[in-house]
């Protein structure tokens, strides 16, 4: 990419998904709070701060269900495309969510006596050999700092930085995050609580981030496997008629990097399946304004040369490709042209 | 508790540093390993500051060997598509270990091993 960086690139589209990602998010505060303070009365009234650290905290576990899930439903279908583009921002809310909660917490629960808050709140626990003996904030703690580590470096500064490769390995990290989290409901609030409603909460949530991860994972897999053998330079892509106008397929010669074959307004053309910018598969994209975009964050290349569109001065390398008898053929020497 | 006050030190030491080395690095160093922090406004540089601060090491041996990056043809992410796919056969597996000992695992006789109203 070659553009000076700006602090967000909103656009209208980026800039109504927040805000509506934003109200969700105080509406879901509100809404916790006003219930839990009607519902908890009497002896079994919970304080403001409490209900106000249990809001913040439920909010960071659904938001980051809800960004798990939006990359393997990207996979399965293009609806969810428009979430996708926009999941970094959500990410970024997410920690500060969580990051309100933990302040929170770390004010009401760690400020007596005249311990650190912070050495207080990490070492709590019960005692014996309980799960509750577990000091449960410790899981919650690691899973804020791999948060952070993700918000702190999701401008594209570091990816570009720190490479594509290593930044997704980085924000891998959302899995441990995702665990230690798990930990620390599990050994935390549901063991003060030996309520069947967290339990549920708990295993439906992973149940639907695995069932929707594993079934985008097989069926990538399976598409990843299929490899075709090119004769004299030249492999069937299949019927054009396959194609949907303004959609792609995806072909891979053994020892190749994949190809998107594009079918577009004018003609068919085959560019590198794999996008500059964080290694997206560009065969799951679409034809948006007369360029091949990207799924995973709206990244564009001119289906005919490749070329990014001004002002950026990516180029992907595109393959030779003509139409014989209704089928798509395309020419695979190397990875450049 | 002691083993818990060193490490909160310790982290809290490195962030330090950290903070005095954002502040340098994205007025002066941000620009000096990539061409397009150039001109880049204050919006940019403070977003950048807590990256920084956090990876102040790391940015620290770039800026004093600043060396050019070679765009190469972009590799594929089979690798990661399939750690994808392995880490969601494992992670409901760890989940369902971690609840089933939260739930089975007994009861804190103490009762405080968990936040309370």
């Amino acid at each position: 990419m070659s553009a000076t960086y700006r602090a967000v690139n909103w656009n209208a589209h980026k800039k109504k998904y927040d805000l509506i990602a934003l109200a969700c998010v105080a509406l879901f505060v509100a809404v916790y709070v006003g219930v839990g303070s009607l519902v908890f009365r009497g002896n079994g009234a919970i304080s403001a701060p409490v209900l106000a650290i249990r809001a913040l905290g439920v909010c960071a576990v659904v938001m980051l269900h809800v960004v798990l899930m939006i990359g393997p439903m990207a996979r399965l279908t293009h609806l969810a495309a428009p979430l996708l583009y926009n999941r970094r921002h959500l990410g970024v809310m997410t920690f500060v969510v969580a990051l309100a909660h933990a302040a929170l917490a770390t004010l009401y629960y760690g400020s007596f006596g005249g311990a650190n808050p912070l050495t207080v709140v990490l070492t709590m626990s019960g005692s014996g050999a309980s799960p509750g003996a577990f000091p449960f904030v410790v899981p919650g703690a690691v899973a804020l700092m791999v948060l952070f580590l993700m918000a702190a470096t999701s401008h594209d500064f570091w990816l570009a930085n720190l490479g594509a490769w290593w930044w997704k390995w980085i924000h891998m990290g959302v899995y441990g995050a995702y665990v230690c989290i798990v930990g620390h409901l599990a050994l935390g609030v549901m063991q003060s609580e030996k309520s069947v409603v967290y339990l549920v909460m708990i295993l439906v949530g992973a149940g639907l981030l695995s069932g929707l991860h594993i079934a985008a994972g097989v069926r990538a897999w399976k598409r990843d496997a299929r490899t075709d053998d090119a004769v004299q330079g030249w492999i069937d892509a299949g019927a054009l008629d396959a194609i949907p106008m303004g959609c792609a397929i995806s072909v891979r010669a053994r020892g190749h990097a994949p190809v998107a074959v594009y079918r577009h307004e004018g003609g068919v053309s085959a560019i590198h399946g794999v996008c500059a910018h964080q290694g997206g598969p560009l065969a799951e994209g679409r034809v948006v304004g007369g360029c091949v975009t990207c799924p995973w964050h709206g990244y564009q290349y001119k289906p005919e040369d490749g070329c990014a569109p001004a002002p950026y001065d990516d180029k992907l390398a595109t393959h030779e490709v003509k139409v014989v008898d209704g089928r798509v053929m395309v020419r695979i020497e190397g990875d450049s042209r | 508790m002691a083993g818990m006050d060193w490490f909160l030190a310790i982290l809290g030491g490195y962030l330090a540093i950290g903070a005095v080395f954002a502040v340098a690095f994205v007025t002066r160093g941000a620009e000096r390993i990539d061409a397009n922090a150039r001109g880049a406004g204050w919006g940019f540089r403070l977003m950048a500051v807590p990256g920084s601060a956090a990876l102040w090491p790391w940015l620290a041996m770039k800026w004093a060997r600043p060396r050019r990056v070679v765009t190469l043809t972009p590799r594929d992410t089979l690798a990661h598509r399939r750690v994808h796919l392995l880490a969601w056969c494992v992670i409901p597996l760890l989940v369902v270990a971690i609840v089933a000992w939260g739930w089975l695992g007994g009861v804190d006789p103490t009762g405080v091993g968990a936040v309370s109203p």
